[in-house]
């Protein structure tokens, strides 16, 4: 027992090393924007700002030899929209919600829509809902009309499966050469036939006027 | 290669493109140098040396399981990752080949939100080696390697996602970053460059 | 010696960069879009072959699996600097981009040379590797097709519009 808790403790002391130096990338010949960087980061991490979408899009630019002077442009404005999304997110700023929240902002989605779909959710958390919406966005429907349809599916109950299908398939039919909106309407009535019926009446409304529908009352 | 031999002007087009540049003694000492360095991580280490006895590799695996399990304690610690609680969904999933097989959830204050398995599969004949790269493994070509058909070119893997959009795509040969041509794809606003993406979403 | 080098002998592996520095160097100088990446391409290679070495299976010859890697990192390269770069390639960019290559002592007929890599960088990619991968680094179509997964009736096309794109060019011009 004296053994198991000695382990712990060791383990738990390795974890709060380990949760102190987590790695700042290097760009590969760039001593200046490394440092840039890591400043960067830890303005972030002072802030209590979650740093693994700036950490992620690094890597991600890192395998796509981005240059370094873009690496850090990028990393300082998901810094800022970090920010702005948990301030839109609060009081319920769970960091992967605000890792959403800074992807949708990244399409431009206004502030107010992260708003929006938080106190639409009936989950706590909007992960899928978001990352639907900056899908959406990113395949060319028009962010006004992605915000509307992904808050009135939420209201109305859609699961997060629901979601993400949805919005995978506008996508493959804005690839296949269909117009975005039209895409997003063909799709939101087979949703609708599969939603409860309760929420058809609001999501045909949401379909036809194009603005989400209130939410009904119990 | 016949076509070049009876053509004067493409031949002496090919022995000007033959012409090799000088090796710079220097220049190999520098890529030798870089590589020796990059070449430490255990995953990368030569698998053939079976010289060394077995007290070597348990002390390496002893390392490893101390580090992995100090490494949950930390995420715990922070709030970030718990391991190996609530099932793993595994319904549509055909012969999976299952990478980073331990089910994860996300702890938060709402609760926590189990990753769900999805499967990648990529057709290259040629390739030795793929694997899935993203945001959801910090863009680690070794942490979910690909696994080829017995017969033809067909890859795959299932790898525990949590909920939400990720950005992801292949790469072949630790040298080639490739989408998925079955994926939607979407352009990232500060990079300028394409992503397939895949949404996970409970049911 | 690739057998050592697979056992993280750093001997043997010097000799295997030794060997093939230069023939990597004149490949990635004559695929990259930006011939400044050429050097830094042709370590990234080594660095990227070295770590996988413990995985090379030997049925397949050393020499292709170098040249795989190394023209997926062209790719990768050029896939990159076409992004990252707006401005349009001009004819001087042109002809820099594949620099001649520096034969000491060696008294090059420059205008000749100039007007082949040109040629050369005028080539799409997707043929000029082909073309290269046969024509300069002499590798058989067979080992090509298992080298890139191109059928050999394409691989041939490609080396064909290759060669009569070079022809059509230097002929108007040196013909």
């Amino acid at each position: 027992m004296r053994m198991c808790t000695a382990l712990l403790a060791g383990l738990c002391l390795a974890a709060r090393v380990a949760a102190a130096q987590e790695p700042t990338p290097v760009l590969p010949g760039d001593r200046d924007a490394s440092a840039e960087l890591a400043k960067i980061i830890a303005a972030t991490r002072a802030h209590h700002l979650p740093v693994d979408p700036i950490l992620e899009k690094v890597q991600y630019a890192i395998v796509m030899r981005a240059p370094a002077a873009r690496i850090v442009a990028a990393a300082r404005a998901i810094a800022a929209r970090l920010e702005i999304a948990r301030d839109a997110l609060a009081p319920r700023d769970y960091p992967a919600d605000v890792a959403a929240g800074e992807g949708a902002l990244s399409y431009n989605v206004p502030k107010v829509v992260l708003t929006t779909i938080r106190n639409a959710s009936p989950e706590p958390s909007v992960v899928v809902p978001l990352g639907a919406l900056t899908q959406l966005v990113a395949s060319g429907v028009s962010v006004t009309r992605a915000s509307d349809i992904v808050t009135s599916l939420i209201r109305r109950g859609a699961s997060g499966q629901q979601l993400a299908s949805f919005s995978n398939d506008v996508n493959s039919d804005v690839r296949l050469g269909g117009r975005p909106d039209d895409a997003l309407n063909v799709r939101m009535r087979g949703l609708t036939a599969a939603l409860a019926p309760a929420g058809q009446a609001a999501v045909t409304q949401a379909i036809t006027t194009g603005a989400a529908a209130p939410p009904k009352k119990p | 290669m016949s076509g070049i031999d009876d053509d004067p002007l493409l031949r002496r087009a090919l022995e000007e493109l033959r012409r090799l540049p000088a090796t710079d003694p220097e220049a190999v000492r520098r890529v030798v140098g870089v590589a020796a360095e990059a070449r430490v991580s255990p995953a990368d280490e030569p698998v053939a040396d079976r010289s060394s006895s077995g007290a070597r590799s348990m002390r390496r695996w002893t390392a490893v399981s101390v580090a992995a399990a100090a490494a949950i304690v930390g995420f715990v610690a922070r709030g970030v990752w718990l391991p190996g609680a609530g099932p793993v969904r595994t319904e549509n999933v055909a012969s999976p080949s299952v990478a980073a097989a331990a089910p994860m959830v996300k702890a938060s204050a709402g609760g926590a939100i189990v990753a769900l398995p999805q499967q990648f599969v990529l057709e290259n004949s040629a390739a030795h080696r793929i694997s899935v790269v993203g945001d959801f493994n910090k863009w680690n070509a070794a942490s979910a390697p690909m696994t080829r058909a017995a017969e033809g070119g067909l890859w795959s893997t299932v790898i525990p996602i949590l909920p939400g959009r990720h950005v992801y795509g292949f790469m072949i040969d630790d040298s080639l970053f490739t989408l998925d041509p079955r994926a939607p794809k979407a352009r990232d606003p500060d990079l300028g460059t394409d992503g397939s993406v895949v949404i996970v979403g409970r049911p | 010696m690739i057998s050592r080098a697979k056992l993280g002998d750093i001997d043997a592996f010097t000799a295997i960069v030794d060997a093939y520095y230069s023939r990597c160097l004149r490949f990635a100088r004559a695929m990259l879009l930006n011939v400044d990446d050429a050097e830094d391409m042709v370590q990234d290679t080594f660095v990227r072959l070295y770590r996988a070495l413990p995985r090379y299976e030997e049925r397949q010859r050393f020499e292709s699996w170098l040249f795989q890697i190394l023209g997926n990192c062209c790719r990768t390269a050029n896939t990159a600097f076409r992004r990252h770069s707006a401005q349009t390639v001009d004819d001087a960019f042109a002809l820099e981009r594949v620099a001649s290559p520096d034969v000491t002592g060696a008294r090059l007929d420059h205008e000749w040379g100039d007007a082949v890599r040109k040629a050369l960088a005028d080539v799409p990619e997707y043929n000029r590797e082909i073309f290269l991968l046969h024509y300069i680094e002499e590798f058989s179509y067979d080992e090509i097709e298992r080298m890139t997964g191109v059928k050999q009736s394409a691989l041939k096309m490609r080396v064909k519009r290759a060669s009569d794109f070079l022809r059509a060019r230097l002929s108007q011009e040196h013909g």
